[in-house]
């Protein structure tokens, strides 16, 4: 299936935009991204991940959508982002602090919103966890490396008309 | 110029993580008597329990966001509470939707805080509020 990469780094752009405040506020740490690929696995790169599901539509070209964003990292790199956030030092990973990936996404969402909504998108979040990707979807990473360590962000976005 | 730091304050979030980093923030910024609670029936009860024992809660600092009891529902019970009628109540939301802010305002939040926010962005909120 392809992709349509204009419209897909339009959509992007806030949520990358948005990580980086998150993360410079909550961890105390610049994140510095690389380059996107498209990838040929699905899976997360990461063993630790946190992840939503968008839909809504594009009011400019009348189409909905439907988005996953998925953020993932080792599970160091996670006890190193929630010693910074915690400001005491984690080493053993729970569900308490399992809840820090979940509340960073969705603050990375609630960023993201405003430039999502200036440009046009309308936007509902499904916060369950287990989104999987519909079959044969085109899935975009975003390497990101911070002081904590190396995440990926990956983004699938899709008309939903389109498939 | 900002409260007294002995201001007797509750915070009121699901996520540990989040009680816990909106504490750290408070405790950076000098305030020394904070509690917690995990839920709006737990701070519910709390505030309760404060105001019977002739001690209450002198400022309330409450997630939006939360199951059961809302930070709206408890702002609602607070507001129609004679002991809490005024007692500063500043509101924590992941989002900044407009809808949710003038529906706070309307139940008498004395202020708003949109998260992700540092410990600055914090204290210029609360400096905001009469207390």
């Amino acid at each position: 299936m392809g992709i349509d990469s204009k419209q897909f780094v339009i959509f992007s752009k806030p949520f990358i935009d948005a990580a980086k405040n998150v993360f410079e506020t909550m961890a105390f740490t610049s994140l510095q991204t690389g380059k996107p690929i498209i990838k040929k696995e699905l899976d997360p790169k990461g063993e630790v991940l946190s992840r939503l599901k968008l839909s809504g539509v594009h009011t400019p070209t009348k189409k909905e959508y439907e988005a996953i964003l998925t953020l993932s990292c080792s599970r160091e790199t996670y006890l190193n982002i929630a010693s910074a956030i915690l400001m005491e030092e984690i080493r053993d990973y729970d569900d308490d602090y399992m809840q820090i990936g979940e509340e960073l996404i969705k603050m990375i969402l609630g960023s993201a919103k405003r430039d999502l909504t200036g440009l046009g998108f309308s936007s509902y979040a499904d916060e369950n966890q287990n989104q999987n990707y519909p079959y044969s979807s085109t899935v975009v990473e975003v390497p990101i490396e911070c002081s904590h360590g190396k995440m990926y962000f990956d983004i699938y976005y899709n008309d939903v008309l389109g498939q | 110029m900002g409260p007294n730091i002995g201001i007797k304050i509750l915070i009121v979030d699901d996520k540990l993580t989040m009680r816990k980093v909106i504490k750290n923030m408070l405790d950076e910024l000098g305030f020394k008597n904070i509690t917690l609670a995990n839920n709006g029936s737990e701070a519910w009860t709390l505030l309760e329990q404060a105001s019977s024992g002739g001690d209450p809660f002198e400022f309330i600092i409450s997630d939006w966001s939360m199951p059961e009891m809302s930070g709206l529902d408890l702002l609602n019970k607070v507001r129609d509470d004679d002991n809490y009628k005024t007692t500063p109540f500043l509101m924590i939301t992941a989002e900044a939707e407009q809808s949710n802010v003038l529906v706070a305002v309307k139940a008498g939040v004395s202020n708003f805080i949109v998260k992700p926010f540092t410990t600055d962005v914090l204290k210029e909120k609360i400096n905001k509020i009469n207390f």
